[in-house]
């Protein structure tokens, strides 16, 4: 199982998303994904206070950049 | 970089929409007064995909677009103790011989506060802090 589809990634319920064994495979496929090193990927996001739609690559073309991925919990 | 909410519930829900997603983001910006820049992520987890979905990671990206440090789990200490040896041997100039990057990587440790944890679900909601007690359940009958 995984979480590929907008509904799934936004699982409604955490134990059901740990029941589809979904938390097994993300935590298991983490090791192997992305190294140092290596170029980093780069993706398009929102900012919060303005709205503005820009790239990580906009960043990291002038400094080094800090990622914390997170959530309320 | 805003996430899925990892453990929804009745006052943080999951995201139904990119508007539901915002107004949850805000709510954490506000609440637990963070400072730094918050990206979100589309609605799909597009970035979190990219990155390795789990929820909370942290990677230093060095000037250029190298990824310099990752980490599965976050811990602010370790992040800045990082950065502060990256700067002095990136200023660093031996006396004679060059210089060559290398790759490390370690086991650490972090603290964990279960009654912090369990405040944190149980202000997502009684179902969030519910619905954690059964992922336990789970996670003992896998072993």
């Amino acid at each position: 199982m995984t979480t590929d589809t907008v509904e799934s990634y936004n699982y409604a319920t955490f134990d059901g998303y740990v029941a589809t064994g979904a938390d097994v495979h993300e935590f298991a496929a983490w090791p192997n994904l992305l190294h140092v090193g290596e170029r980093a990927p780069d993706i398009v996001a929102t900012s919060l206070d303005t709205g503005e739609r820009l790239a990580l690559s906009s960043i990291w073309k002038r400094r080094s950049v800090v990622v914390e991925f997170g959530s309320f919990t | 970089m805003y996430t899925r909410e990892a453990h929804p519930g009745e006052h943080v829900g999951h995201h139904t929409s990119f508007e539901v997603k915002r107004a949850n983001a805000a709510l954490l910006r506000d609440e637990v007064g963070i400072r730094r820049p918050i990206l979100l992520d589309d609605l799909a987890g597009s970035a979190h995909h990219a990155y390795g979905l789990l929820p909370n990671m942290t990677y230093v990206i060095g000037r250029g677009g190298r990824l310099i440090y990752r980490a599965d789990w976050t811990s602010a200490a370790n992040v800045e103790s990082f950065l502060t040896r990256h700067e002095e041997q990136r200023r660093h100039r031996p006396a004679r011989g060059g210089r060559s990057p290398y790759v490390s990587e370690q086991l650490e440790y972090r603290d964990q506060d279960r009654e912090a944890f369990d405040e944190r679900l149980r202000r997502n909601g009684p179902r969030s802090y519910d619905e954690f007690r059964r992922a336990e359940e789970i996670w003992r009958e896998r072993g």
